[in-house]
This record gives structure tokens, C-alpha cells and sequence, in this order.
């Protein structure tokens, strides 16, 4: 397949050439930076005053304001510059990832575990060359961590935890129905169930033989999470887990070259393409041309196949997730002053 | 060539030895703050604070420690009680300020923890 780009790429303005990253870590990458950019927006709506506030490291109530509030514009404005494709990935993962770092180091009031997962997973996204295996070390520790905080904790291996999970905070019918109040047992085999399903977890992500069992098997553990709570938890984990399991996931996104007789259109489809694997092939007098690796498809057969391409896919899922995450901020921002101008 | 392949290893093994060692200290520390521990504990919460006698609002506690004077946490109770301690050393030292923090853990345990005295009661 000819890989040749089309006229003007060259010219387009980056500010840091050539971040040589395959597709699927790219997407990761996106994907973790969408969202800090939704989920914490409220720092760039008021950037000002906001840091230092009860630092984890004394020394930072020193620091001027401005400083953090010019962190804080820097953050955004790579990811911006990312999202617009017009900068090295990589060195965006390690400036961002770092910044979030540094934001949370500053307050405590910040401080949640996705996020620092999160900044985390884009520093090695930054220091990522070949090998997987720093994601894999990631996601280990992370399980591990996980695991033997809850083994130390007696309200795991009683059944107190889980009981007032299902009873009180999140109110799960069948529970409460199947279960009498007072009886701990089947709480008590939830609870010691999470803590070794973590603790493989955490073991299993290193082999890297069992990948894509141990990704079923953790999304599996996520989702069940998400679904026994209708919903109300493990949105977040279950996202940026998904992100984290992309880079080991050994996904090979092929590049997709498209041919058009309207070559704007085209240009417009490649910049929507998250995963920089859309390559424009020469302008065409007839109909739509799709070239991959395993063929060419023609006209509504290769717009089925860019559809159902595993960039749009995985993309797409990515972009509904978090739009069902903050349906309520896309409903009353978005949605409804759209509809509201008919 | 090789000192940049050095040098990023170093930071990695550096990156990643934090972390072990956050886990390894949160296993002896009450706020396990860099331990990986989410949803580890839930907690209610709720924060009276008076300053020179008069009971600060809803309002005043919230904007005083970011976080409403009532909650729910979802971590380990200590990640609050760190907050409120941190501020009353070091923002509000030269005040008269009381602090008085009531919570129920996992709806069992309950105890309150008090400042200047900066002391846990455990009630059973």
C-alpha cells in the first residue's frame, strides 16, 4: 500500500515533529486527555486562586497562584494542541501528565484516584518507546495496591463494606429483596471476591501470554460493577481503565487510505480520526475508494468498512462513553440550547 | 544514544518506586492518600466549626475547607480529617477555632474527631 502523504501535509504547523506512536496509543492517548478536559473543565472555567490550597508538600504554599494558574493554561492548551493534532503527542502526555501531577501535589482537595491514574498513565504514554511493559507495571500496581489495602481492612472479609454498599448507598434491589438484613455472607464473598479478583488481576496484567483474557476478565470486573450499581459507580474506573488496557491490548489498527472525488471532504473525515491511521489517497472522478493492507472496497462497501474500522470503533466508544459519564453537563450545556434556537 | 535510554529508565524506576513505596507506607498510615485505595470505605460526615464562639454556616464551612459541611467520602475518613487538620495548622493558626468532625463508617463505626485537641473519639 502507498503511504505516501498527501500535498500540504508537510506544511500543516507542528509544534514538535514526528511523535512516531502507534494508533491504539494514540487513542489512549486522547482518550485520557478528554477526559481530564470534561471532567475538569471547572479548573480552566476558574483558573485563578484555585492552587496552592492544603498541599501534600508543604514547601508548595510558597508558590505564587500565577504560577499554577499558568500550569493550569498549559495543561489545557495541550490538550487542545493534541485534540487539534498540531503537537507531538508524546511530549504532551509527559507535559499534562506531569501538570496533573503537580495540581494535585498542590491540593489535596483534588486528589482522587482516577486522576492520579490517569496523569500517571499519560507520563508513560510520554516516556513510552517499544515495549508495553510499562503500562503493564502500571496497571499491576495499581490492582496490587488495590487488593492489599482491602486485605488489611476487617469491613472486607465481614461483610460490613459490602452490605452497606448494596443497603445504603447504592440501594440494589436484588439485594435487598434476596438478602435479610443481618446476614453477611453474601456481602462477606463479595468483599473477599474483589480482593482476589484485584490481586490476579494485578498478576495476570504482567503475563504478557494472557493479555487479552486478563483485559476481558478486568473489564468483565468493571462492568459488573457498573451494572450491580445501576450505573452509579466504576463509570470513571471503567473509562480510564480502557484507556489503560489499550496500549497492552496488542490491537493492530491498520491505516485506512480513502479516495474521494471531494478531497475537502476527506480532509475533514481525516481530521476527525483520533487515531492518526486515515491516510488521503489521490482525488477520484467516480465513486468512494477504500484501500487497506487486505484490499480496496468501493463506494458504500468502503463506507461500511471505514464504520465498522476498528479506529472508528474503538473511537466512537470512547466519545459515547464519556458522553453517557456527563450526560447530565451534555444535556443542559449542549443539547439544550441546540434545541433551544427551534 | 545510551545516556538518554539511562536516563529515562532511571526516571521510570524512580516513578515506579514511588509508588511501591506509597503502598507500603499506606499500609501504616490512617490517610492513604497515594496508595491506590479507591472505594476502600465509605463514610457521612459532618463538620461544626465555631470561631470565637459563633457556629460557622453551610456556606462559610464550605468555602473554609472546599467541601460542604455534610458529605458522603468515599475513601478512608482520614483523607477529611487530614484536610481539616491541614487548614486549621497552617491557615488558621492564630484563631480561637473549634472543630468538631462526626462520621459513620461503612454505617457501623461511629466517632468524631475533634480539633484543637486533635483527637478521635470512637463511639460504640
Amino acid at each position: 500500500m502507498d503511504n505516501k502523504k498527501d500535498p500540504g501535509y508537510g506544511r500543516k504547523i507542528k509544534l514538535f515533529l514526528n511523535s512516531k506512536l502507534s494508533p491504539h496509543v494514540i487513542i489512549a492517548h486522547k482518550a485520557l486527555l478528554l477526559y481530564i478536559l470534561i471532567t475538569y473543565r471547572r479548573l480552566l472555567l476558574s483558573p485563578f486562586d484555585r492552587f496552592p490550597f492544603l498541599p501534600f508538600i508543604s514547601c508548595l504554599d510558597a508558590v505564587p497562584s500565577v504560577i499554577f494558574t499558568g500550569f493550569i493554561f498549559i495543561l489545557f492548551g495541550s490538550i487542545f494542541a493534541s485534540i487539534l493534532k498540531i503537537a507531538n503527542y508524546r511530549l504532551v502526555s509527559l507535559i499534562s501528565g506531569s501538570i496533573v501531577i503537580i495540581l494535585i501535589l498542590s491540593s489535596k482537595t483534588l486528589f482522587s484516584n482516577s486522576l492520579t491514574f490517569t496523569a500517571c498513565l499519560l507520563i508513560l504514554i510520554g516516556l513510552y518507546r517499544k515495549k508495553d511493559y510499562l503500562f503493564r507495571i502500571q496497571i499491576s500496581l495499581l490492582y496490587i495496591g488495590a487488593s492489599t489495602n482491602k486485605m488489611i481492612d476487617p469491613d472486607w472479609w465481614n461483610g460490613i463494606y459490602f452490605d452497606f454498599f448494596f443497603r445504603d448507598i447504592f440501594n440494589v434491589d436484588f439485594y435487598q429483596s434476596w438478602v435479610p438484613e443481618n446476614i453477611f455472607a453474601v456481602a462477606k464473598s463479595f468483599g473477599i471476591a474483589t480482593i482476589f479478583t484485584e490481586l490476579s488481576l494485578g498478576i495476570a496484567v504482567l503475563i504478557p501470554r494472557i493479555t487479552r483474557n486478563t483485559i476481558i476478565f478486568g473489564l468483565l470486573f468493571h462492568a459488573s460493577i457498573l451494572v450491580i450499581t445501576s450505573g452509579q459507580l466504576s463509570k470513571i474506573f471503567f473509562y480510564i481503565m480502557c484507556a489503560g488496557y489499550l496500549p497492552i491490548s496488542k490491537i493492530n489498527i491498520q491505516p485506512l487510505k480513502l479516495s474521494y472525488k471531494s478531497n475537502a471532504l476527506l480532509k475533514f473525515v481525516r481530521y476527525l480520526d483520533p487515531s492518526d491511521s486515515i491516510i488521503l489517497g489521490n482525488q477520484t472522478n467516480d465513486k468512494f475508494i477504500l484501500q487497506t493492507n487486505n484490499g480496496n472496497y468501493y463506494g458504500i462497501k468502503g463506507v461500511m468498512r471505514l464504520f465498522f474500522s476498528k479506529q472508528v470503533l474503538i473511537s466512537a466508544f470512547f466519545l459515547l462513553f464519556m458522553i453517557y459519564m456527563q450526560s447530565g453537563f451534555f444535556i443542559s450545556k449542549i443539547l439544550h440550547p441546540i434545541f433551544s434556537i427551534f | 544514544m545510551k545516556r538518554k535510554i539511562t536516563f529515562r529508565r532511571s526516571i521510570l524506576i524512580i516513578f515506579f518506586c514511588l509508588q511501591i513505596l506509597g503502598i507500603i507506607i499506606g499500609k501504616f498510615s490512617d490517610a492513604r492518600f497515594f496508595c491506590w485505595a479507591p472505594y476502600d470505605q465509605f463514610s457521612f460526615y459532618e463538620i461544626n466549626v465555631s470561631i470565637n464562639g459563633r457556629e460557622l454556616n453551610d456556606q462559610e464551612i464550605s468555602e473554609r475547607y472546599r467541601r460542604g459541611k455534610r458529605g458522603r467520602n468515599n475513601r478512608n475518613i482520614h483523607n477529611v480529617i487530614s484536610n481539616v487538620r491541614q487548614y486549621e495548622e497552617t491557615y488558621a493558626v492564630k484563631k480561637n477555632v473549634t472543630v468538631e468532625l462526626k462520621y459513620v463508617i461503612n454505617g457501623q463505626q461511629k466517632g468524631s474527631w475533634i480539633w484543637p485537641e486533635d483527637k478521635i473519639i470512637s463511639e460504640q
